[in-house]
């Protein structure tokens, strides 16, 4: 039957892949993954599937494409509905979720990928400093929404703990680079903890990039951002 | 006492869409001025995070976020409903108010945001650059297949996101002196602008545009005097 197709596009480095990755292995769906290599040009698979934005990950249902991540999980969360639900059932838990994802994809997210495009010195520490910030005011958030449990979702991972967790390697690399460590006992301990329960459970641990290769590839990265910006390394 | 109350500001497209939901379901609100460059303490309290309106406020609790409003309150509210019932067709909803929510950031109504009234030269010409890209998007690839409006016949919150390009668009084009959207360059756009004003409720509830032109065009004078 075409609909029992379920294939992921994406690429082993991004962070928002491994979204649609971990609820589909938290509602125990089988799917086939495609690579899409990021450095290189775009398949014809992804432009026709995602032609207005061009960008990974595409969940694709039978012959239906379904794009952005954080959409992508709640389409999974809406149409297996009888594995373990990834968004509260709440609907101001729900908005609450919805938030602080957004906060961390469009405030949050550009802060860590400064970090790795900064051109100075100067840039490099500010947005080190914006990351640090909103890791505290994350850190208050876990202790609101997850009520003692071990997850933003309170006993299951749930929506925000894949918006953020997804990111977690990439934290590392930014770790590296920074020559710091961002999630600290001191300030973010509760999310430190957390982020070591995320990252060995059994619907996360599989599809985790490595720490170096996540580093290596961060190296090529910030050089081709660089590059686009005609700015000397 | 008023169960559900949103602060907002007049001017701005993305309280309308909150407007818009709480009208189209009849739900009786509070409504709560802010001046945007004076805001309140309330407000501050309320959204300590972003400082933004709008904000819902339903039995003392604060929501959020222009797109994530909307969508409460459809759980809550759920009829007349404004998105679609089909997960998949619901997705294809998110993806168009995602997208309208990250182009349409030049058409807010900030002072520290719009580049179109705000700026010349160089930089108002890749805002405008900007908008055309998403007028071409929405033309080639939101509205095909002559549906009267984003979701098919009933008004969604699909096209409450774009409203800002139904209405604001345009006094802000006069204020700045430019012409960006040409009908005859896109029909289908043009065809749902005229659907979309319509509806009853939209008719009803859209900024003073004179009002509109009068500010936009003191704020550009001043901005260009003071460069």
């Amino acid at each position: 039957m075409a609909l029992s197709d379920v294939k992921v596009l994406g690429s082993w480095p991004s962070p928002f892949v491994l979204r649609p990755r971990i609820a589909l292995h938290l509602k125990s769906v089988n799917y086939e993954y495609i690579e899409e290599n990021l450095l290189e040009s775009k398949s014809e698979l992804l432009l026709k599937s995602n032609p207005v934005f061009k960008k990974v990950p595409v969940l694709l249902h039978g012959d239906k494409p379904i794009c952005e991540s954080l959409i992508i999980v709640q389409y999974i969360d809406e149409v297996w509905s009888s594995g373990p639900s990834i968004l509260p059932s709440d609907p101001y838990e729900r908005a609450n979720s919805r938030f602080w994802a957004a906060y961390i994809d469009e405030k949050w997210f550009p802060a860590l990928r400064g970090v790795l495009a900064a051109e100075s010195e100067d840039a490099k520490k500010a947005a080190i400093a914006q990351v640090e910030e909103g890791l505290v005011l994350l850190e208050e958030v876990f202790g609101k929404l997850s009520q003692g449990k071990p997850f933003f979702g309170g006993d299951q991972i749930g929506y925000l703990d894949i918006a953020l967790g997804s990111f977690l390697v990439w934290l590392k690399v930014i770790e590296k680079i920074s020559e710091m460590k961002l999630l600290t006992e001191a300030k973010t301990r509760c999310l430190l903890e957390w982020a070591h329960r995320f990252s060995s459970h059994v619907a996360v641990k599989d599809v985790m990039p490595e720490a170096d290769k996540l580093a290596e590839f961060g190296v090529k990265l910030r050089a081709k951002i660089l590059k686009a910006r005609a700015i000397p390394k | 006492m008023a169960v559900v109350k949103l602060f907002g500001a007049w001017t701005s497209p993305y309280f309308y869409r909150v407007i818009w939901a709480l009208k189209l379901k009849g739900i009786p609100y509070e409504c709560i001025e802010e001046d945007l460059l004076n805001k309140s303490p309330l407000l501050l309290q309320y959204n300590p995070v972003h400082k933004k309106i709008p904000v819902l406020v339903h039995d003392g609790k604060p929501i959020c976020e222009s797109t994530i409003i909307p969508q409460y309150i459809e759980e809550i509210w759920p009829q007349p409903s404004l998105l679609p019932s089909d997960p998949y067709e619901r997705a294809m909803a998110r993806f168009w108010i995602k997208f309208a929510d990250d182009k349409l950031i030049l058409l807010a109504l900030s002072p520290s945001i719009s580049k179109m009234y705000r700026a010349s030269g160089e930089e108002q010409e890749k805002a405008v650059k900007y908008i055309l890209e998403m007028l071409e998007t929405m033309e080639d690839h939101g509205l095909i297949g002559g549906k009267k409006f984003f979701g098919g016949d009933k008004i969604s919150m699909v096209d409450m996101a774009f409203g800002a390009v139904a209405h604001w668009l345009g006094v802000i084009e006069d204020a700045a002196g430019l012409k960006i959207f040409e009908a005859h360059k896109f029909p289908r756009l043009q065809s749902w602008i005229q659907n979309f004003k319509e509806v009853p409720i939209i008719k009803e509830n859209l900024t003073d545009r004179d009002k509109m032109f009068a500010l936009l065009k003191r704020r550009r004078e001043m901005l260009l005097a003071s460069k």
